[in-house]
């Protein structure tokens, strides 16, 4: 079988977003991981709810589904437990999983269904021209808070953390490489894994550009020391620290990096256990003839 | 079965929850099998977790009955509230021919009066429990003796339905059971005079029966067409049917998925359904609103998904534990957008077995979400019906067969068109850089295959977007118009070939009846008895009980209306929901709409009484109730 490089994970589709729109970015490196991984296009489900972020399927080569907002992990779960032979992939972004979506989360990563989640962090909602979202910075202008935010924000990674997710990480659209192997490692991953990814959205956030990322971000295993990737204590130290950055913008940075990786059972690794100790009916009469008065 | 012909008999056992009063229900619909009778038996359990009023009615016959009829022949109460509960009906037994039993607990309870045909016998259940048997808990097995002896009900087969019940907790506890019952028959040999009419026959040969509650009908139907998933969410009145599939789905190498709520339980199933697995949901009105935007997500997508409704007591929260089906609009119209559907009502709890297999097969099919309506009265209703025979044959098709009660021989259950590249040589399914196209637009069907993830040949994304025929996002009108006429063909298509299989049980009396009556769901059944009253009273009677409700196939129901000088639909919601739909589909002049909305089923006299009203005033159309026919509140509950 021929090599596939990146490019045949790529559709037919032209991505609509905005030029400069960070999305690209995790377009590319997901194409990417999936080469250097080789997995099957037909084997890869890419699954979104909606927003910009979650038209990125359409532009992956497989079997996607673009879905409800704030649903992509709902159907994702359908399609993994029901076929856990395939690769599931689920984009999102801040709004669509931390507002509309949140009540899926805890769910999910308490049961570490073993699906990959992509977020799209750009602060906003480009979709629908520019509102505030749950991890919007503090005084952030949006149309219906034109006065600016006065919300607070949300901690996806403490969250997720919390939650019972076995791979945490945050990456950014702006580093190709780092996205990549990322991504790689989120895939590979057997269990829950949540990656966030900084992606500047530069029509309706010009806070956080990529202007700005360039002096305000820092690798936390290979800047900060974190390389205990499994203790959980440890993560969520780092965690505490993830919106320094929205408390002094100017000086403190945002992180990419690893914050958790632990080997845990995975939901199906129950289900299997269960279903063996089930048994097999092969004869669906039997399963009829028990609502039979019972032979005595 | 010529021996024995006509014997029809209602036992109602009513007391405080937790007396076992619903399994004495449970033992006696048993022992009708057991002995050769058919039955059906309509239970309610008390609101509260503990305590509170609960009954079962058990209608016993020597032929299939399909409702427990206007209200008991025989009354075992367990208490004095069961008493009071039920004394409009004792109440009533001085205007009815035949006399009405009340067995009673007499150890804490007497009768403030004796009422004019009623035979009471009093028996001090809870003191023989306590202080004779020194086990409370079997006071119910002691009535169940009682009634044995009473009324001649077939000793062995209650002894047999006993043993069955308890053998796997041992010897001794079958014995203490025995105990009780023949405790039950002496009291009665020694204190009581027989004074009733009421005598239960000769056993009779058993038929190859199973006794099935509506919601483990839905649950096994879904088994043998060949679901694999099911994700739901518990609530009153559904949450049994996932109690009822979960082993059997895991046995059969399929899962059920507990979700978080309502909306996420769709979801999954759907998800499930694009991975190329058979997928259900079951869920009551409250679910069925929450579900509304993936509803309308799986009508553009053309998802197969089956949609259980357990009809519960609306709106809002409403009356979780109480009948009614007053779902129909939100089932049909519910989804924003327009979008092909169908839905599937069942009348009995064996309906609730063979539509299931159907909703299967008309959701792989066309593609489209099928909702199965049923209802919270049904859900629990036991019924004894001639066992289901499921046919796997070596090639891997499975065929439903066995006593089909809306007029179809077989149900061959149907599996997804899934695209086959080898099939498909001159690519009519492929575009010309070779994308799948999932959805193109000129089959003359509008069903066109799905590709199934693992295979290379249909790697396609599905969205909620309106798209093109390789499923890309657009919307120009053209585009827009030809997929719309492609799902709705769908509809056109399921008009043309399936539509009549739903629609067989009808009965013409005469091509200028008195009345025609159009019923479904539980009242249909309740319709059919009222029907055959009036028709045993010299009327002329036209009765329809479709299956599909939607869509409608209006020259179907058209034709049948032309054959009475009036036409009726009974149903349990206040619109007449089905009258109104079909006032809107068909060309039916008039319709009468006849409505109960108090959280019960219609008895067969409330229904009887209107058509005799309707005829006699010579009626046509209108909204009525039972108010209007008795002059009371609730009618004749």
């Amino acid at each position: 079988m021929a090599v596939l490089t990146a490019k045949d994970y790529r559709s037919e589709v032209e991505p609509t977003w905005c030029p400069g729109c960070g999305d690209f970015g995790v377009l590319n490196a997901t194409a990417r991981a999936l080469a250097e991984l080789q997995k099957d296009p037909a084997k890869v489900v890419g699954v979104s709810g909606i927003g910009c972020s979650s038209r990125l399927p359409l532009f992956l080569k497989g079997y996607n589904a673009h879905t409800l907002h704030g649903r992509a992990i709902t159907f994702a779960i359908g399609v993994k437990v029901s076929r856990p032979d395939l690769d599931v992939i689920v984009f999102t972004g801040d709004g669509d999983m931390f507002s509309i979506g949140s009540g899926h989360n805890p769910h999910v990563a308490r049961r570490n269904i073993d699906i990959t989640i992509i977020m799209m962090d750009n602060k906003v909602y480009g979709l629908t021209k520019n509102q505030v979202s749950p991890t919007s910075r503090d005084g952030q202008p949006g149309s219906l808070t034109p006065y600016g935010n006065i919300d607070g924000h949300v901690n996806p990674i403490m969250y997720m953390l919390t939650f019972g997710a076995t791979y945490v990480a945050q990456t950014y659209a702006g580093n190709l490489k780092h996205m990549t192997k990322i991504i790689k490692e989120a895939i590979q991953h057997r269990g829950l894994s949540f990656v966030n990814i900084i992606s500047p959205c530069p029509t309706f956030n010009k806070f956080d550009s990529y202007k700005y990322y360039k002096d305000h971000l820092i690798d936390i295993n290979e800047d900060l020391g974190h390389t205990q990737l499994d203790d959980f204590n440890k993560a969520m130290e780092m965690a505490i620290h993830w919106d320094d950055n929205y408390r002094d913008p100017e000086n403190a940075k945002a992180h990419i990096g690893v914050y958790y990786k632990v080997e845990k059972p995975t939901y199906h690794d129950r289900v299997e256990e269960v279903k063996a100790r089930v048994g097999r009916e092969e004869n669906i009469q039997n399963l009829i003839d028990v609502c039979k008065p019972k032979a005595i | 079965m010529a021996e024995n012909k006509g014997f029809d008999l209602v036992i109602k056992v009513g007391g405080e929850g937790g007396e076992g009063v619903i399994t004495a229900g449970d033992f006696l619909t048993e022992t009708a099998a057991r002995a050769g009778y058919w039955a059906v038996n309509y239970k309610s359990y008390p609101a509260e977790i503990k305590g509170g009023y609960a009954q079962s009615t058990v209608r016993i016959s020597d032929d299939r009955v399909y409702s427990t009829g206007d209200s008991f022949d025989i009354l075992c109460a367990f208490n004095g509230e069961a008493v009071e509960k039920n004394m409009v009906f004792l109440k009533r037994a001085k205007d009815e021919a035949k006399p009405k039993v009340l067995v009673y607990d007499s150890t804490d309870y007497e009768p403030a009066e004796e009422l004019e045909n009623v035979i009471y016998y009093p028996v001090p259940l809870s003191e023989l429990a306590k202080d004779v048997m020194k086990a409370y808990i079997t006071k119910n097995i002691i009535a169940l003796g009682v009634l044995s002896e009473l009324f001649g009900i077939p000793e062995q087969s209650i002894k047999d339905a006993i043993k069955a019940k308890f053998m796997r907790k041992g010897e001794k506890i079958v014995e203490l059971n025995y105990k009780a019952f023949d405790l039950g028959r002496q009291y009665v040999r020694e204190n009581l005079q027989k004074k009733d009419p009421y005598k239960f026959p000769q056993p009779r040969t058993p038929e190859d029966v199973v006794i099935m509650e509506g919601n483990q009908a839905v649950a096994k139907g879904s088994i043998a067409a060949g679901v694999e998933f099911y994700a739901a969410y518990p609530i009153t009145p559904a949450t049994t049917v996932g109690n009822h599939i979960v082993m059997d789905l895991i046995k059969r190498g399929g899962w059920l998925y507990q979700a978080e709520d309502e909306i996420a339980s769709l979801g999954m199933a759907l998800g499930a359904s694009f991975a190329g697995k058979k997928s259900m949901t079951a869920t009551s009105g409250p679910g069925i609103s929450l579900m509304s935007e993936f509803i309308s997500y799986a009508g553009i997508t053309e998802l197969p998904i089956v949609i259980v409704d357990v009809q519960r007591g609306g709106p809002g929260t409403g009356m979780p534990t109480k009948h009614e089906q007053a779902d129909l609009f939100v089932c049909a119209f519910g989804g924003h957008g327009d979008f092909p559907r169908a839905i599937l009502a069942a009348t009995t709890v064996e309906d609730n077995f063979y539509l299931a297999v159907e909703a299967f097969n008309l959701a792989e099919k066309y593609q489209i979400p099928v909702f199965l309506m049923t209802d919270g009265a049904l859900a629990i209703r036991e019924e004894v019906f001639p066992t289901p025979k499921i046919e796997q044959r070596p090639d891997g098709k499975v065929v439903v067969k066995g006593n089909i009660p809306y007029g179809v021989d077989e149900i061959e259950v149907i599996n997804r068109w899934v695209y086959n590249a080898e099939e498909d040589k001159e690519g009519k399914f492929r575009s010309p850089t070779g994308r799948f196209l999932r959805y193109k637009t000129d089959t003359p069907t509008g069903i066109t295959p799905m590709g199934i993830p693992g295979d290379p040949n249909a790697l396609h994304a599905i969205t909620g977007l309106e798209r093109t025929e390789n499923s890309d996002p657009r919307f120009t009108p053209e585009i827009r118009v030809k997929q719309m006429n492609k799902r709705f063909r769908k509809l056109q298509t399921l008009l043309r070939e399936d539509a009549d299989r739903y629609y067989k049980d009808m009965r013409i009396d005469s091509d200028n009846a008195e009345v025609a009556i159009i019923s479904w769901g539980l009242t249909a059944s309740i319709a059919r008895e009222a029907a055959e009253r009036l028709r045993q009273q010299g009327y002329t009677v036209n009765e329809f009980y479709p299956r599909l409700l939607w869509p409608v196939k209006a020259e179907v129901f058209e034709e049948f209306a032309s054959k009475a000088k009036r036409v009726i639909v009974p149903e349990t919601n206040y619109h007449g929901q089905f009258a109104f739909i079909l006032r809107a589909t068909t060309n039916i002049k008039d319709i009468i709409s006849y409505v109960a909305y108090r959280g019960e089923a219609f008895i067969p006299k409330e229904i009887e009484d209107f058509v005799k009203m309707a005829i006699e005033k010579d009626i046509k159309k209108g909204w009525f109730t039972p108010s209007d026919v008795y002059g009371t509140v609730v009618g004749a509950i």
